[in-house]
């Protein structure tokens, strides 16, 4: 009966496991992302527009895409395409410069 | 009543069935396999991650400072935009604030109380766009009174942890449930297999000797116990039958003498015309009494040698001095009846065993040698060694016994026809072969001369030497 209640045991051990995390103590704190608004969406296409590599073809259709979107009130997916216009339009700008 | 107090209480009903109880014992196994999978599932999936989550905040925190170094607050806020702005997937959590608690740069409203100094690591709850995730993040203090607080979103692995206790919930609940319809099978098929067994064990219980255990062509370990318990049965049916045998013998020997004394203690008391007469009629009494008592004695030996009981007693011994002691003994009494008593003993035999009990088998075999053969007649006493076995024969020149009286010579209570009228208890031979079958051995019995007339009687024992 030992060896079952030691098999019992051991078996529960991966749920004790499992939400541990690595080394990082959880806290309770009212925290909030401000990236998710519409001003940020426009602060982002402001800044796509004052980048040199904003009127390739590729960053100049995402960034009318991403404006269209968080006018239209999809502010997350709009502000995903304004960020991957601008990192298009920063990776052509480092790679011409 | 300490004793009934001290003692545990019973396991519950259910884990009394010893098939629940290797189910539960097969449950528990599949349950550590289980668990070990999900382990190690968790360290190369959510594990991985994790560690992923940590080098990039660490590589990510280390370039911040880097950039601090080199080109100040402002390059520093610069970077922290420029990520921001680049971060497609939405993960990078940023927030770096100066000595007065203002925020210069990042992507959280306000700064976490509470938490403790330079390099900490902890997590927290983040809310974003109507939704709420799990958010892992880093702080360090620069130079200058600066605070920064670099993270990664981790909904992703939040998501993964919740697929995987989902998924370990509902193994477990078909552990559970494979558990106990296994432990149902197990127990049904165990109960199955043993009922034939029990069945039996119940019918002999009530009194049915004759039952035996139903034993199956597939041999298996049930096959095994029924086949064995039938050999004790069978054992058992044996032994009560000569158990039985033996009080129905003892109650007819016994009922003879015991009416005798009876009677002449009653005639004696009736007819008596003197205190002499008297007395001597009670001295008869006494004496076929003590007839009675002896052949008790017999009995208990006889019982004690096929017990085994004596076998704790066996010391080294000389056999060969043993048969001569007895031979010394008998001699008069073979004189005394005009017979000759022969011996051809081996200078020295040596034997483990009981001293007593051989002399005894020994003296038995003499005594019925003399007893039997008539005046003028031999009797002889040999021993000798045969290979790993010791050979002890009487024999005799009288009458001899019919092939069919050989056969039940060995029987309590035996009695030749030819006999009857001899004094005795027909227990002398039955001692004979108790003795000999405690010590490993057997007899048998024989013409001397065969074809001869009168053939006489051979009486042999073959014990095994150490």
């Amino acid at each position: 009966m030992l060896v079952a209640r030691v098999l019992l045991l051991s078996a529960f051990v991966p749920l004790l496991v499992l939400p541990a995390s690595a080394g990082a103590e959880h806290q309770a704190h009212d925290l909030r992302l401000t990236t998710d608004t519409l001003e940020y969406c426009q602060s982002l296409a402001r800044r796509l527009e004052s980048m040199p590599g904003h009127t390739e073809p590729t960053p100049r259709l995402l960034g009318q895409q991403g404006r269209r979107l968080c006018a239209r009130g999809h502010v997350r997916t709009g502000i995903a395409r304004l960020r991957r216009a601008i990192r298009i339009a920063a990776s052509r700008q480092a790679d011409g410069g | 009543m300490s004793e009934r107090l001290a003692r545990p209480p019973p396991p519950p009903r259910l884990l009394q069935s010893a098939g629940f109880r290797f189910a539960l014992l097969f449950m528990a196994i599949f349950s550590v396999a289980a668990g070990l999978l999900v382990a190690v599932l968790w360290w190369a999936t959510a594990g991985a991650i994790d560690r992923q989550t940590v080098a990039a905040i660490r590589a990510d925190t280390l370039a911040l400072m880097d950039r601090h170094r080199d080109a100040g607050p402002l390059g520093l806020i610069e970077s922290i935009e420029d990520r921001m702005a680049q971060d497609a997937e939405a993960v990078t959590i940023y927030l770096l604030m100066d000595r007065d608690g203002r925020k210069l740069a990042g992507n959280l409203d306000h700064w976490p109380e509470g938490i403790a100094g330079d390099g900490t690591w902890f997590r927290t709850e983040l809310h974003h766009d109507g939704a709420t995730s799990e958010a892992r993040l880093h702080r360090r203090d620069l130079p200058g009174g600066l605070s920064l607080l670099v993270g990664r979103d981790e909904s992703e692995r939040t998501q993964l942890d919740i697929v995987m206790a989902e998924g370990m919930a509902w193994s477990l609940g078909a552990i559970l449930l494979l558990g106990g319809v296994g432990a149902s099978l197990v127990r049904k098929a165990l109960q199955r297999r043993m009922a034939p067994a029990m069945l039996t064990a119940q019918g002999i219980a009530a009194g049915d000797l004759a039952r035996r255990v139903p034993v199956s062509l597939r041999h298996d370990e049930f096959d095994q116990l029924g086949a064995t318990m039938n050999a004790m049965l069978e054992r058992i049916e044996a032994l009560m039958s000569g158990v039985r045998s033996v009080s129905d013998a003892i109650a007819h020997d016994l009922r003879t003498p015991i009416a005798r004394a009876r009677g002449k203690l009653e005639e004696a008391l009736d007819a008596a015309r003197s205190e002499e007469g008297l007395r001597a009629a009670v001295e008869e009494g006494i004496a076929d009494l003590d007839n009675i008592s002896r052949v008790f004695q017999a009995l208990l030996r006889i019982a004690e040698a096929e017990a085994g009981a004596r076998r704790a007693a066996f010391a080294p011994l000389d056999l060969s001095a043993v048969l001569s002691d007895a031979a010394d003994f008998y001699e008069a009494m073979a004189e005394a009846r005009d017979q000759h008593l022969e011996t051809d003993l081996p200078d020295r035999l040596d034997l483990v065993g009981d001293r007593d009990l051989l002399l005894q088998a020994v003296a038995n075999l003499l005594d019925n040698a003399i007893k039997f053969t008539p005046p003028g007649g031999k009797v002889r006493l040999s021993a000798r060694r045969d290979g790993r076995v010791a050979e002890i024969a009487v024999e005799d020149s009288g009458p001899g016994l019919p092939q069919a009286d050989k056969d039940r010579a060995l029987d309590r209570f035996f009695r030749a026809d030819a006999s009857r009228n001899a004094p005795g208890s027909g227990l002398g031979l039955s001692l004979v072969r108790a003795v000999t079958q405690l010590h490993g051995g057997e007899v048998w019995l024989e013409d001397a001369q065969p074809g001869a007339e009168p053939p006489g009687l051979r009486v042999s024992l073959r014990v095994p030497l150490p």
